[in-house]
């Protein structure tokens, strides 16, 4: 086991380096000039002064060794000074970092909580109506636009029926410990976000409890005088779920980009809300810095999947 | 699963060299034939595919629309009837009129035109790409496998809408362009499913024939693996083009896609996001457009994908 997982941490290691030099070639591709930008608003700057600022931060090198030198930034955590705000980009992302990681963990909780049943229910009354709907709402929704949710919801609950605040992480000149008022603040956002994640397990979890029915264990539950719910909720359930695992490395992915959006029509202050400022304003400091960390933080998320999945079933590890 | 498909000559001389004398069973209604029979029963996808059709005509026709029908150009503003509420009377304004008093109706045809064509234009790019190097790492593996594999995998590792948002802003694209970043950055999941489909036909015995006989291999990728694979490439290419077309509205409505006065379905509700007070109708139509069509997508998908292979089939 100590193996597997070794060689599948070495295997996550040249991804990490290949999505460094990606995003450093991207940016450095980009056609707005850093200095330019730093030196924005000031006038009278010679050109002097400003192949002085490029040799000072070293943008006069050779693009290979400006690459190393922004990379051993990087692996000791230092990903140096926003342009805009001029603090350590480190710092503010460990600010948002956590509001946005909430959002997602809750949002993937939901969708668990309501998917796998979806799904489960789903298969029990296959071919019949209750089916044919679960289907319909696990299709709506794939294909409805989360902003489009997220702004009917806002129309709708928080505006009209006053029952939901409209946005922000809670309500300023509360008591910031409030668990009611920040609970409030998360519905709408978490909601819209588990959307994907509730159609994607509903279906999954349908197509897998259909496998697993077909299977002698469960012929034989049945036989010995088992209630279907039984049959179907412990013996086939905890059979269906192990194949889930694979399912939650990928949904993370699309939580943490579907939280750009999100974050911005409930005007949640998280990652995804940050680095589209700073993306708009062109603070490369921060962009960069967000692409590295939330790569990094997926890769991770990737081999824990893995390996999850190894310790759950050891024929995977064999591979 | 493989969809097997009768190939021609390679596959053909083979079993009558083994069989010898015996004669090749008559052959029965193709691949295609079956499938349009069983799509024909298949209600839903029907109704799907008849809705597409409706939208992309509605597309194509939106300036004969606009000019006769509507009279009302999507450029067309007029303070003096901004704010105004959906009514039956003046066909232009059977969705209402937004802040600058133009059409909203007018507005979403010209916006279906935006995301259809940024839709299905990018999808053209990613199958294409999808499809070249799929065949190629499935069929030739090695180091060019590896290769196509890690260059996946450091892709799909950066969550997607942070790649796009970056290279928006950056470039700030235009219609065209953008089209070519969604294209150029969305393959890999095309290419992996190319790739191991194509892992599994090439030790086919139909392949294994037609190298016997001297098949090179770009016949043996082009003739006798792509027919086999296209099928469904082309089920995934309607919920890819669906995933486009989300992806394209949520740039646009961030601001970093479509950027106004070109309507697109995004950039409208990022409109009417700003307005929501005066002017909530103004939310409900590009956001149900949105859905309609993406539905439509999808259903279209698992639809032929059923009648393709009535073993996946959902009753």
């Amino acid at each position: 086991m100590n193996r597997f997982v070794l060689r599948r941490l070495l295997q996550a290691v040249p991804t990490f380096f290949g999505i460094t030099i990606l995003t450093f070639i991207i940016m450095r591709l980009s056609p707005s000039d850093p200095v330019s930008l730093m030196v924005a608003g000031a006038s009278d700057i010679s050109a002097g002064d400003l192949a002085a600022i490029r040799a000072a931060y070293g943008l006069d090198q050779p693009l290979p060794v400006q690459y190393f030198s922004w990379l051993g930034h990087v692996l000791v955590g230092d990903f140096g000074q926003s342009f805009l705000f001029k603090r350590p980009v480190i710092q503010m992302i460990g600010a948002a970092l956590p509001n946005t990681l909430v959002l997602a963990t809750s949002a993937l909780l939901v969708a668990l909580a309501v998917g796998v049943p979806l799904g489960v229910v789903a298969a029990r009354y296959r071919g019949t109506a209750v089916d044919q709907i679960i289907r319909v709402v696990g299709v709506v929704g794939h294909a409805i636009p989360t902003f489009w949710f997220g702004l009917l919801f806002i129309l709708v609950l928080s505006v009209d029926l006053r029952l939901f605040p409209v946005g922000g992480m809670l309500t300023i000149g509360k008591d910031p410990l409030d668990i009611g008022d920040r609970l409030a603040h998360m519905v709408g956002p978490v909601l819209a976000l588990s959307l994907g994640g509730i159609a994607n397990y509903s279906r999954y979890m349908r197509t897998e409890i259909l496998e697993v029915l077909g299977q002698d264990f469960v012929r034989t539950a049945y036989a010995k005088g088992l209630r279907t719910q039984r049959v179907l909720f412990v013996h086939a359930l905890r059979n269906a779920l192990l194949p889930l695992i694979t399912a939650l490395g990928g949904l993370l992915a699309t939580l943490v980009s579907g939280a750009v959006v999100i974050e911005q029509v409930f005007a949640w202050p998280g990652m995804g809300r940050m680095t589209y400022e700073a993306a708009r304003s062109k603070d490369y400091p921060i962009v960069m810095a967000v692409v590295v960390i939330s790569s990094a933080l997926l890769l991770i998320s990737y081999v824990i999947r893995d390996v999850a999945y190894g310790l759950a079933d050891p024929r995977v590890r064999l591979r | 699963m493989v969809v097997t498909r009768r190939t021609g000559g390679g596959s053909a001389t083979a079993v009558s060299l083994v069989r010898g004398s015996t004669p090749i069973r008559a052959a029965g209604p193709g691949l295609w034939t079956n499938a349009a029979q069983r799509l024909g029963r298949d209600r839903l996808t029907l109704l799907a595919i008849f809705v597409l059709l409706a939208l992309i005509l509605l597309a194509v026709t939106a300036d004969l629309l606009a000019e006769h029908f509507f009279q009302y150009g999507f450029t067309r503003q007029n303070l003096l009837d901004n704010y105004r509420m959906p009514e039956t009377a003046t066909p232009a304004f059977w969705l209402g009129s937004d802040d600058l008093g133009r059409s909203q109706v007018v507005r979403l045809l010209y916006g279906a035109r935006i995301s259809l064509s940024v839709g299905f234009g990018a999808a053209l790019i990613n199958l294409t790409i999808g499809l070249a190097l799929g065949l190629a790492a499935g069929y030739f593996r090695g180091w060019f496998d590896d290769l196509v594999q890690f260059v996946v995998s450091t892709l799909n590792a950066i969550p997607s809408l942070f790649l796009l948002l970056i290279i928006a802003v950056l470039f700030t694209p235009g219609p065209l362009t953008l089209v070519v970043i969604l294209g150029l950055l969305s393959w890999g999941g095309v290419t992996l499913f190319v790739r191991g489909q194509t892992l599994a036909l090439r030790e086919r015995e139909f392949v294994v024939a037609s190298r016997v006989v001297g098949g090179s291999s770009l016949r043996i990728m082009f003739s006798h693996i792509l027919p086999n694979v296209m099928p469904l490439v082309m089920v995934l290419s309607a919920i890819d083009v669906g995933g486009l077309i989300l992806t394209e509205s949520a740039l646009s409505f961030l601001g970093l896609g479509i950027s106004p006065p070109t309507p697109s379905w995004g950039n409208m509700l990022t409109n009417a996001s700003a307005n929501l007070s005066r002017g909530p109708w103004l939310v409900y139509g590009p956001g149900a457009a949105i859905l309609v069509t993406v539905l439509c997508l999808y259903l279209i998908g698992d639809g032929v994908r059923d009648a393709l292979d009535p073993r996946l089939s959902r009753s």
